[in-house]
């Protein structure tokens, strides 16, 4: 009788803190903490020659279509946010160093998506190829094609000379 | 006082209430058991202490098991958290064999939510069926509660649309859309761990948390959906679910059990008597 009953309370005591703690989970799923708008796609520069990061100098980067308007104008820089234009699947860029121009194209696929909370709409983005005019540019690879809301990982790797 | 604050307090006077409900029954329950243990004790007072444990009758009480139907009341505790999201379910189960249940749920979802950029709408139905193990069996004292461990096969259609909407970008240009009614079809797999016991005669209040897995999800738009009614955010292939159901259950089965019943403990008592 006794283990009987200590059983069955038990169940009960287990009812009731497994309501308290689906309580306690309802109130941490708190999503209402994003806070990026970004659509932009993340390239990270390399040397051809050691594989490692490195940095590219007298840097001017502008989205072709729109050169009255720099996104970068820097020193020095290691990795780019670049805007893919949401009207369109093809963006192409222009990256100067030093005066030497290259070219960036990506190919792409995107569909809208409702985020939660404050965000809205975003538009998330598929990276089907990235190419390059090739000056200073040796190769280009893909390591995550995705763009999605709230997300930072480097999606392209550009290797220079 | 902010809106977090605001929350935790809510949630924490709903689970008080809910506590002292259940504890409430529990102790009713616990009284009930007490004499029951009282009483069994006095008439067999006159036995001698080991004789007694010799001969206790060591048989499996069968359980209740009717048809259950109920509500799954987590949509409404979720709706503190996530506003934009209307809901409720309905649950029915039905005990065959000794430990075995069939279940089915049936449910509807409609998230609605809006500001300055954007309109979305979405409204969803789902079923699930599939089936409980009951883990927990008692001796000596009927008792219905049950320990469950399942699976369960869930279905979910839901339309959604997004009407304008506007998606800042400062470089390119702002991109302003509007995407009409589209359809979301979905195939969703559950196991399930969950506690259920009878605070009242025939009413049941129980738990489960769920192990969900998406098996697919079609839609025919370019806009993705924001939650799969039945299995919760789109993103995740793979998530944990709660449910909080009160059912009550038609005891049709019971004059069959208790006959059962009576007929196992005389034949334990007649084998007894003959040892």
């Amino acid at each position: 009788m006794h283990r009987y009953f200590h059983v069955a309370m038990n169940v009960r005591l287990i009812t009731i803190l497994g309501i308290v703690l689906f309580m306690i989970a309802a109130c941490n799923d708190d999503e209402g903490m994003l806070l990026s708008y970004q659509h932009s796609v993340q390239v990270g520069v390399y040397s051809r020659h050691t594989g490692n990061d490195t940095t590219l100098t007298e840097v001017k980067v502008y989205g072709i279509g729109r050169e009255d308007s720099l996104l970068y104008d820097e020193p020095a820089v290691k990795e780019f946010f670049l805007n893919l234009n949401m009207h369109q699947d093809t963006t192409r860029f222009a990256i100067q160093t030093h005066s030497i121009s290259d070219e960036l194209t990506f190919i792409y696929s995107r569909h809208t998506k409702p985020a939660s909370g404050s965000a809205g709409i975003t538009m998330e983005m598929k990276v089907d190829s990235v190419s390059s005019a090739y000056v200073f540019i040796d190769s280009v690879a893909i390591t995550y094609p995705y763009i999605k809301y709230n997300e930072s990982i480097e999606n392209v790797q550009i290797y220079i000379y | 006082m902010s809106r977090y604050t605001y929350i935790n307090i809510k949630a924490a006077l709903i689970a008080l209430l809910l506590s002292v409900a259940i504890d409430s029954s529990a102790q009713a329950l616990d009284g009930a058991l007490r004499q029951a243990s009282s009483n069994s004790n006095k008439s067999q007072s006159n036995g001698d202490d080991d004789e007694e444990d010799k001969y206790t009758p060591k048989i499996i009480v069968l359980k209740d098991q009717g048809l259950s139907l109920g509500i799954d009341l987590s949509p409404f505790i979720m709706r503190i958290i996530k506003e934009e999201n209307t809901g409720f379910a309905f649950v029915g189960r039905m005990g065959f064999k000794t430990r075995w249940w069939a279940n089915g749920e049936v449910g509807f979802q409609n998230t609605k939510y809006s500001n300055q950029n954007f309109k979305y709408k979405a409204n969803g139905a789902f079923i699930k069926i599939g089936v409980d193990y009951d883990i927990f069996m008692s001796e000596y004292f009927p008792v219905n509660d049950n320990i469950f461990v399942g699976a369960r096969y869930g279905y979910s259609w839901q339309s959604h649309e997004a009407k304008n909407f506007s998606i800042v970008d400062s470089y390119w240009g702002n991109y302003d859309g509007s995407v009409g009614n589209s359809a979301v079809n979905s195939h969703i797999i559950e196991i399930l761990f969950g506690l259920r016991c009878e605070v009242l005669k025939n009413f049941y209040m129980g738990w489960s948390v769920r192990g969900r897995f998406l098996l697919a999800s079609f839609h025919d738009s370019s806009l993705d959906p924001y939650a799969i009614a039945g299995y919760g955010n789109y993103d995740t292939k793979a998530g944990i679910g709660f449910t909080y159901t009160l059912e009550y259950q038609i005891p049709f089965n019971k004059l069959k059990k208790n006959k059962q019943l009576h007929r196992d403990a005389t034949t334990i008592e007649l084998t007894n008597k003959k040892e």
